[in-house]
């Protein structure tokens, strides 16, 4: 084990250690290590399955540019022995309740062309460039509101505690808006948005005690609140089935046909559940990795105040810079080789996007953190290729939209503390809190 | 050298059109278009950086 007074090696490195990621933060020097080293590195360690670990943004792109060599439909990320046999138990429930098999794919992300395109090709109108163009002026107005609010916490905060007011930014303004566009997206209630930002925090985060109630087990808890998210989900649907269909994703779902047929509910369920989730988990934590960014380098966050137009390509950096997704992971369906490595079929690579996002033959400088980076093709949303995020656009409008409206705040504000990773997480590098407080 | 863009990945990103305007253009559909049925060889490069660039690989140069 590498202690931090043994050196890095190959042997001794570990990208897999969930407790490693909440104490240390993501596992920089053991990425680089393997990108230079082995960057086709095949990863044995306990209570995983073994895999290959791709660490190069090459490598990384061939790989998304060909689903037909590299299969989404076995497994999708990797995670500990008992998380995997955990997910399993849920897909068996999830058929009896619905119909169908446990080996069904859960979501359109479990699946390879030409069924993924006809399926995510059902709601991906919705999150086009120019759908997000739409909205542009709407995200502008909800992220000065949301800002305001944030502002007016911290000065609450300070007026009561002096130097001692802290706020989180996680709750009081990065999860805001993700939570409020995607639910109006969906066509959720207002008064419903807190709740669903809840489900959504414990639907992620149940390997974290945190979000368990006292007696729970992480199994219990995903059950538990996937169970109460499912009947509110189903209130919704018949709600809509009552009042009529909108534009929403919800009444699109239920409007989707593939290949003459419509979606079963199974399917409306799973994929709204998909996107309502992922519409709002990643991008609350670019935001919180984007403030501490800005916090963390003044230099850049003058140039940017000093230059606004610098706001999107800010935002590309601040992708690259906090990699949100840690990695995805694919099947190979025959053998074949990558850098010389013979890989099999039926093998597992799995895609390590922050690596990817350092990668010295890509980015120069790529430990620099600069707003104005160009060009800048960051893999912050997965390869290019079949699986590219499809909310991409909705998060790149939010992120403009919060840190333009920010900007002006931001050099009042100091970390008070780093920022605090949710447990048990190999997938999404979840920030559930951190600190901040109004500087001097 | 001809470019084809493959309408059931092509979800209207547009940096394609974005890198060569002259060659792609993007519709209301939400898809990008070729606007020349034959690329000249001095847009060659360009051409090939909005295949790399394209967010869904969507974009094939055939010769």
């Amino acid at each position: 084990m590498n202690n931090g007074n043994e050196s890095l090696t190959l042997q001794n490195l570990d990208i897999t250690d969930t407790d490693r990621y909440v104490r240390d933060g993501y596992p920089w020097a053991a990425w680089d290590l393997l990108r230079n080293e082995a960057p086709v590195f095949w990863y044995q360690r306990p209570r995983h399955e073994p895999f290959w670990a791709i660490t190069r943004h090459e490598d990384i792109r061939y790989i998304s540019r060909h689903p037909e060599l590299f299969s989404n439909t076995q497994i999708l990320r990797i995670s500990d022995v008992e998380s995997v046999r955990i997910g399993q138990r849920g897909r068996v429930r999830n058929a009896n309740r619905y119909g169908g098999s446990a080996e069904d794919p859960p979501d359109f992300i479990f699946m390879d062309p030409p069924e993924h395109r006809q399926h995510r090709g059902a709601v991906s109108r919705l999150f086009t460039p120019r759908a997000m163009r739409a909205l542009e002026t709407h995200f502008a107005e909800m992220a000065e509101n949301y800002v305001s609010r944030f502002a007016k916490v911290v000065v609450d905060q300070m007026t009561a505690k002096g130097e001692h007011g802290v706020v989180d930014v996680v709750h009081e303004l990065s999860a805001k808006l993700p939570v409020a566009a995607i639910c109006e997206m969906a066509g959720i209630p207002e008064e419903d948005w807190d709740q669903i930002f809840r489900w959504t925090e414990t639907l992620v985060g149940a390997a974290d005690p945190e979000y368990r109630l006292p007696g729970e087990n992480q199994e219990q808890t995903l059950r538990r609140s996937s169970g109460e998210w499912r009947r509110y989900n189903e209130n919704l649907v018949e709600n809509r089935l009552k009042t009529g269909l909108g534009a929403d994703i919800l009444s699109t779902l239920m409007q989707a046909e593939v290949d003459g047929a419509a979606l079963t509910p199974r399917e409306i369920s799973n994929y709204f559940t998909l996107l309502v989730a992922a519409g709002n988990e990643t991008t609350r934590n670019s935001i919180t990795g984007g403030i501490k960014a800005l916090l963390d380098h003044p230099d850049q966050l003058q140039r940017l105040i000093a230059e606004p137009d610098l706001v999107p390509s800010a935002v590309e950096e601040i992708l690259r810079w906090t990699s949100a997704v840690i990695q995805f992971q694919r099947t190979v369906t025959e053998d074949l080789e990558i850098r010389g490595q013979r890989i099999r079929k039926g093998e597992s690579v799995v895609m390590w996007y922050p690596s990817a996002n350092r990668d010295e033959d890509v980015f120069t400088d790529p430990y620099k953190f600069d707003i104005a980076r160009d060009p800048n093709d960051h893999f912050a949303f997965g390869g290019y290729g079949e699986h590219f995020c499809m909310g991409a656009h909705l998060a790149r409008w939010e992120m403009r939209s919060i840190f333009h409206a920010l900007l002006p705040a931001l050099p009042k504000l100091s970390l008070a503390s780093e920022p605090e990773l949710v447990a048990g997480s190999l997938h999404v590098g979840g920030i559930k809190r951190m600190m901040v407080r109004a500087s001097a | 050298m001809k470019v084809i863009v493959d309408h059931s990945l092509c979800e209207g990103h547009g940096r394609c059109m974005e890198n060569v305007p002259e060659v792609f253009e993007v519709r209301d559909d939400d898809r990008s278009y070729p606007l020349m049925k034959e690329i000249p060889e001095e847009l060659r490069a360009r051409v090939e950086h909005a295949v790399t660039v394209c967010p869904r690989a969507a974009i094939k140069l055939v010769e």
